[in-house]
C-alpha cells in the first residue's frame, strides 16, 4: 500500500515492531539524447601517425575523416613512472645552497666514529657531564678507543687537560680529575660540533689567522629508544663564523639572516645552557600557521676555554648555531611518525609525491606575471 | 633538562603577584630569564595520566566513576601546577625556594641574601667530622658537612621541597649518587663528633631507613635484592636497587657514625632510621660523601643556601670542621669565603660591550648583574678612560656556574635582554666552497633520479643478523672490520652498516604489498657505510666512512639485471670512465690493467663474473675502476629475499647494484691540469 501518508515517528514505530521493513531499489530511465543515432558512429580516439596520414591533408589543413572524439579534460592524465629525490635530502640541498650563498665553506663530515676527545673534551665538556653517559651516547666495543691521539695531539691535549682541571685563559676550570683514558674512548659522534672542533683546531694552526665561515649538514647519533618522534640517528645543520671581535649581536644577525632565508622571518632568542658556548641561546621562530613561537635551533659563542687551548688568538671569537633537519621536514611533509620519513619504514609513495622544496615563499614576489602570454 | 614543579598559588605568593597575573606573563618572564614554563598540569591530571591507562571512555568522562577506579584522585589537588624547565648548570634553581628567590631578584623585588657562616672562635669549637682517609680512599674519599640550626620545616612545602632537591641533585649533578651522596639527619638524635669510615659490610650493623629490623650491610644488600622485597601486587619497591652496584664489589663499605657508634648512613645507598629527619626536626646535620670534591661542595652550598632561609637566623649556616685523620688535611665546611674568592672576576665595561656589541655604562651593567644575583664593585677607570671601567664581580655561594668573565657577559646579556641587542652581520667577506665528495654524491643522486630511480634514506645503525646473516655473508670473517656498539638501548642496533643493500631490502619488505605501491620499483640510496680500519695513520679512531651508491629494481616479470647493467654504464659514462671489456684487457694488454702510459689519461671500468653468496649464481659480477674492485651487481639470491621477508608477501625478483663512489672524486683527465 501507499505509506507516504505516514509520518516519521509512525514509520519508526512500525519498523521497531518489525511490522515494516525498508528496501531500496535502483532503476534507470533510458531515453533518446541530443546525439542519438541509430547507426554506430566511428570516432577517432587518438591521433596517430596512421590517422594523420589517412585523414588529413597537412598543406590545406583539411580533415577528411570521422569526428575526433572529445578529450576528457575533467580527468587527470596518466601516471608517469618517474624517479624522485627524498624530501629530507631535498631540504638538505636547499639549506646547503643557502649556506653556500652566505659564503660558508662545507666541512668534511664523513667520519661517524669519533673520539670522546673531539666530541666532548675539546669542547670543554667535562668528563662527568650527563651527556657523556652511555645512556645517551653510543660508545663502541670496536674500535674501542683512539690510542694514537695522545701522541698525535700531545701538546694540545695537555692544554685541554689543564683547562678542565685547573682552568687558565681567565677561567677557573671544572676542577676535577681529568682522565686521558676517558678522552680516548671512541663513540658515534653525538653532534656535528665534533667536526667543528676539529676544523677550528686546524684553523688555529694556520698562521696568520684567516676569518672563516664553515657549515655542515650530516648525521649524528644518540643512544635513544626509537619512537614516533625519536630516532637514534638524525641530521644536524651547523654553521660557525670565526673572526676578530665578533659580538653576540653578530650571532643574532647571522641567525636572523639564515632563518629569513629558510622561510622563518621572525626569530627571538631565549637564554639557554650549553657547556661549550657562553652566551648560549635557543632560537625561537614564529610559526605562521599556528601563530606561536616554536624552538627552531640552538646557538652560542664558543667558550674561550675551548678556543684558546687550540691556539686561536684571544680576540678571535667564534659564533655558532645549529638545528635539526628532521623536524622542519616532518612539519613540511605532514609526517606524524618520523620512522615513515627516515629509515626502513619509509613510505615510498610519500617520497614520490613530495613537492619541490622552496624557501622563497617568505620573500616578496617580484614582477610575477599573472596568466600566460599567448603564442 | 631538570624540571621544577610549583603550584600556582604558591608561585603567586612567592613572587608577590595577585590573581590577575596571567600564565602568559609568567611564561614571558621565564623566557627572558632563560627558564621555560614547559607544562601546566595538576596533581589530579598527573595521577590520571599515569594511572588512567586502563580506564574505559565512560570512566574517563565520568568523575565519580574514574574516582572509584582510582581512589587517589579523590584527594588529589586540582590546582594548576606549573612545570618549569631549568638549565642543567643552575642547581640553585632546582627547588621552589631558589627559583622564586632568583626571579624576585631578577624582578628587583629583593636583593641576593648575604649568605653567612655563624661566628665561631676557632675550628676546634665546631662540630668535627672525621674522615678515616686511609680506609675511605678505597671506596669513597671525600666528605663535607654543615648544620642548619633552629630550622622550621613544619609546613606543607618546606620539608617536601628539601627532599625533592636532594632527589634532583642525586639524579643530575651527583650522577645517580656515584659522584656525591647526600644525607640529612636530625642532629638532636645523634651526638658529635661524627666519623666517616669504610668498613667490611658484615661489621656495619644498623636499622636502615624504612626497615623493620637491624641488619648488617651484607644482609641488607641481600634483602634489597631478594624477591621478597615487593609490595602486595609483586612490584619491585626497592628504591635504592640502582645504587647497589656503586659499592657492591668493594671490600669495605662507606659508613658514617656518631660519637656513640650510631650509624647515620651507609652512603651512597641509604640513611639510618635512627637519625631521620621529619617536619618537626629542629636542627639538621647535612653530610655529603663524594668521589668529586668540587661537586660535593656545590651540592652542599646549594642545600644550605636554599634551606637556611627557614632557620631562626635566616641565611646563616653553622659550619663543621672536616678532618682527614692520618693526614694534614682539614677544612671548614661549607666555606663561603673560599667560594667567593674563587668566583671573583675582574672584568670591565669595555670587555662586556665588546663581547655583546652594546654600549652599556658601568652603572647600567652593575644594575643588570645585581638582577642576576651577582655582587659587583664598580671602578676604577681602566686605560681607555670612562668607557672602560673595572668591574669586580663575585658570584655568591648559590652560583657555581660562573667560571670565566664570559659567564658574566652572559648574565649581563640576559638581564639586558638578548632581544634588545642590535643585530649585525660580520663584515669580512669569505668565499664559499663545497666538500667535493658531497657535491659528487649530489650530482649522482640527480642522475639516479633522472634514470627513474626513487631515493630512500636508511639508518647507519643495523642488526648484525640483517647486515650479514640475511645477506648470506659469514659474519665471523667480518668481525675485524665491523664497528660494534656498546650497550645500545634499542636492541635492533648492534653495528654500523657495512652495506647499503640490507637497509633497502628492509624498505622493500615494508612497502611491497602496500596499496599504491606498484611494481616495478626502482630505488636508490647514496650514503655512508662504516668500517673498522687498523690504518691508524689515516684513521686515528680506527674507523672510516665509505660513500656508497646502491640501486635496485624489483619486479615480477623480468629480473631487471640488464637494467642495472645499463645503469652502471650510465653512471660510468657520466663520470667519463670508459668501458674496457675483459676481452680487450686480455687481447690488447696481455691480461693486465693498462698502465698510465697505455691509458693516456683515460680511466676505464671493467666487469668480471663473481661468486658472492648474496647473489644468484652466474648472474652477478664485480665492477673494477682503475683495476680496483669498487662494487658489484647481480640478481639477488631468492634466499636473501626470503630472509628479509620480501618474497613471502608477493613473489618478486630483485636485481641490485652497490658501488663505492669515492673513485669518482678524482676528476677526469681531460679536466686536470
Amino acid at each position: 500500500g501507499n505509506l507516504s501518508g505516514l509520518d516519521k515517528s509512525s514509520l519508526k514505530e512500525l519498523k521497531s515492531r518489525k511490522l515494516l521493513a525498508s528496501k531500496q531499489d535502483k532503476y534507470f530511465v533510458i531515453s533518446r539524447g541530443a546525439n542519438y543515432s541509430a547507426q554506430r558512429k566511428e570516432q577517432v580516439k587518438d591521433i596517430t601517425l596512421e590517422v594523420v596520414d589517412k585523414y588529413m591533408d597537412i598543406d590545406s589543413n583539411a580533415w577528411n575523416g570521422p569526428e575526433i572524439k572529445k578529450y576528457n579534460f575533467n580527468a587527470k592524465g596518466q601516471t608517469l613512472s618517474h624517479g624522485a629525490l627524498h624530501p629530507l635530502m631535498k631540504m638538505r640541498t636547499e639549506m646547503r645552497r643557502i649556506l653556500l650563498d652566505m659564503g660558508f665553506e662545507e666541512m668534511q663530515t664523513n667520519r661517524y666514529v669519533e673520539s670522546s676527545f673531539w666530541n666532548f673534551d675539546a669542547l670543554f665538556q667535562p668528563q662527568q657531564h650527563p651527556a657523556r653517559d652511555a645512556h645517551d651516547t653510543f660508545f663502541l666495543d670496536q674500535p674501542h678507543s683512539a690510542e694514537v691521539i695522545t701522541e698525535k695531539y700531545a701538546g694540545y691535549m695537555q692544554r685541554v687537560k689543564a683547562t678542565h682541571t685547573n682552568g687558565g685563559y681567565g677561567s677557573i676550570g671544572w676542577r676535577y680529575d681529568w682522565k686521558e683514558s676517558e678522552a680516548k674512548k671512541n663513540l658515534l659522534r653525538t653532534h656535528t660540533t665534533a667536526v667543528s672542533s676539529r676544523t677550528l683546531y686546524k684553523l688555529a694552526q694556520m698562521k696568520p689567522f684567516k676569518p672563516s665561515k664553515y657549515f655542515s649538514i650530516d648525521r649524528v647519533f644518540r643512544n635513544e629508544s626509537i619512537d614516533a618522534t625519536h630516532l637514534a640517528e638524525f641530521h644536524q645543520v651547523e654553521g660557525f663564523i670565526a673572526d676578530y671581535d665578533l659580538t653576540l649581536g653578530h650571532l643574532l644577525g647571522v641567525i636572523a639572516e639564515f632563518f629569513k632565508r629558510i622561510g622563518i622571518p621572525d626569530v627571538r632568542f631565549k637564554p639557554a645552557y650549553n657547556p661549550y658556548t657562553e652566551p648560549s641561546m635557543e632560537i625561537f621562530g614564529k610559526s605562521a600557521e599556528r601563530d606561536e613561537w616554536i624552538e627552531v635551533g640552538n646557538s652560542g659563542v664558543f667558550r674561550p676555554e675551548m678556543l684558546e687551548p687550540m691556539g686561536l688568538p684571544p680576540n678571535v671569537k667564534v659564533i655558532a648555531w645549529g638545528l635539526g633537519l628532521e623536524r622542519p621536514c616532518m612539519i613540511a611533509t605532514g609526517v606524524k611518525d618520523i620512522r615513515t620519513l627516515f629509515g626502513p619504514r619509509v613510505d615510498i609513495n610519500m617520497v614520490k609525491h613530495f613537492p619541490i622544496v622552496r624557501y622563497d615563499e617568505a620573500k616578496p614576489v617580484q614582477e610575477q606575471k599573472k596568466g600566460f602570454k599567448d603564442m | 633538562m631538570p624540571t621544577v614543579e610549583i603550584k600556582r598559588k604558591l608561585l603567586l605568593e612567592k613572587l608577590d603577584k595577585d590573581e590577575s597575573y596571567t600564565q602568559k606573563a609568567f611564561a614571558d618572564l621565564c623566557f627572558d630569564f632563560g627558564i621555560e614554563l614547559d607544562e601546566v598540569t595538576s596533581e589530579y591530571t598527573m595521577i590520571l595520566h599515569n594511572k588512567g591507562g586502563s580506564l574505559t571512555d565512560k570512566q574517563r568522562k565520568n568523575k565519580k566513576l574514574r574516582e572509584q577506579k582510582i581512589p587517589e584522585l579523590k584527594t588529589a589537588d586540582t590546582e594548576d601546577l606549573y612545570k618549569i624547565d631549568v638549565p642543567a648548570n643552575r642547581y640553585d634553581l632546582l627547588c621552589v625556594e631558589g627559583l622564586t628567590r632568583a626571579l624576585r631578584i631578577f624582578e628587583q623585588k629583593q636583593t641576593q641574601p648575604d649568605y653567612k657562616l655563624s661566628s665561631f672562635d676557632d675550628e676546634k669549637s665546631l662540630i668535627t667530622f672525621h674522615v678515616n682517609a686511609a680506609n675511605c680512599r678505597k671506596v669513597r674519599n671525600y666528605a663535607v658537612g654543615a648544620v642548619l640550626r633552629n630550622i622550621d620545616l613544619d609546613d606543607d612545602v618546606r620539608y617536601d621541597s628539601l627532599m625533592k632537591l636532594q632527589e634532583k641533585m642525586h639524579f643530575n649533578i651527583c650522577r645517580k649518587r656515584e659522584l656525591v651522596a647526600i644525607g640529612t639527619h636530625d642532629l638532636d638524635t645523634i651526638e658529635a663528633p661524627f666519623y666517616f669510615d669504610a668498613k667490611p659490610p658484615e661489621s656495619i650493623r644498623f636499622k636502615a631507613l624504612k626497615e623493620a629490623k637491624e641488619m648488617n650491610a651484607k644482609q641488607l644488600f641481600a634483602w634489597y635484592k631478594s624477591k621478597e622485597y615487593r609490595d602486595a601486587s609483586g612490584n619491585d619497591i626497592c628504591a635504592v636497587k640502582e645504587y647497589l652496584h656503586l659499592i657492591e664489589n668493594s671490600e669495605v663499605f662507606p659508613v658514617i657514625t656518631d660519637a656513640k657508634g650510631v650509624v647515620l648512613s651507609l652512603p651512597p645507598i641509604i640513611n639510618g632510621e635512627h637519625s631521620k629527619i621529619t617536619r618537626k626536626t629542629k636542627n639538621v646535620f647535612i653530610e655529603c660523601t663524594a668521589l668529586d670534591l668540587t661537586k660535593a661542595k656545590i651540592v652542599l652550598n646549594t642545600l644550605v643556601t636554599m634551606f637556611s632561609e627557614y632557620c631562626a637566623d635566616p641565611f646563616v649556616v653553622e659550619p663543621v670542621y672536616v678532618i682527614y685523620d692520618g693526614t694534614d688535611d682539614a677544612y671548614i665546611s661549607p666555606d663561603f669565603d673560599a667560594h667567593r674568592r674563587l668566583h671573583t672576576f675582574e672584568t670591565s665595561t669595555a670587555y662586556i660591550n665588546k663581547n655583546l656589541g652594546t654600549t652599556l655604562q658601568a652603572s647600567n651593567v652593575s644594575d643588570l648583574l645585581k638582577r642576576m644575583g651577582l655582587d659587583v664593585q664598580v671602578g676604577p677607570e681602566q686605560g681607555k678612560g670612562k668607557d672602560d671601567i673595572t668591574l669586580t664581580v663575585c658570584a655568591p655561594p648559590t652560583r657555581s656556574d660562573i667560571l670565566h668573565p664570559v659567564d658574566i657577559v652572559e648574565d649581563v646579556a640576559i638581564a639586558h635582554g638578548y632581544n634588545n641587542i642590535p643585530f649585525r652581520l660580520p663584515e669580512h667577506a669569505t668565499t664559499a666552497s663545497e666538500f667535493v665528495l658531497n657535491s659528487i654524491s649530489d650530482k649522482l643522486r640527480y642522475e639516479m633520479a633522472s634514470c627513474g630511480f626513487v631515493e630512500v634514506l636508511n639508518w647507519v645503525l643495523i642488526a648484525k643478523k640483517e647486515n650479514f646473516d640475511f645477506m648470506l655473508i659469514d659474519e665471523r670473517q667480518k668481525v675485524q672490520t665491523t664497528v660494534q656498539l656498546n650497550k645500545p638501548k634499542a636492541t635492533q642496533f648492534e653495528i654500523c652498516r657495512t652495506n647499503l643493500l640490507p637497509g633497502m631490502f628492509k624498505i622493500l619488505s615494508v612497502n611491497i604489498g602496500q596499496k599504491n605501491v606498484s611494481l616495478p620499483l626502482h630505488l636508490f640510496e647514496v650514503g655512508d657505510v662504516v668500517f673498522a680500519d687498523a690504518d691508524l695513520k689515516n684513521y686515528e679512531c680506527g674507523a672510516r666512512n665509505e660513500r656508497r651508491l646502491a640501486a635496485l629494481t624489483c619486479n615480477r616479470q623480468q629480473s631487471g639485471f640488464e637494467t642495472l647493467h645499463g645503469l652502471l654504464d650510465r653512471i660510468m659514462e657520466q663520470n667519463q670512465i670508459e668501458f674496457l671489456p675483459q676481452i680487450s684487457i686480455d687481447s690488447q694488454y696481455d691480461g693486465k690493467w693498462p698502465s698510465a702510459a697505455q691509458s693516456k689519461g683515460k680511466r676505464f671500468y671493467s666487469i668480471r663474473e663473481s661468486q658472492k653468496p648474496s647473489f644468484f649464481p652466474n648472474r652477478q659480477a664485480v665492477v673494477l675502476v682503475d683495476g680496483v674492485e669498487i662494487g658489484y651487481f647481480g640478481i639477488i639470491h631468492p634466499k636473501v629475499l626470503k630472509n628479509f621477508g620480501i618474497s613471502t608477501v608477493t613473489p618478486v625478483i630483485v636485481s641490485a647494484l652497490e658501488i663505492n663512489v669515492e673513485c669518482f672524486v678524482q676528476p677526469p683527465q681531460s679536466k686536470r691540469r
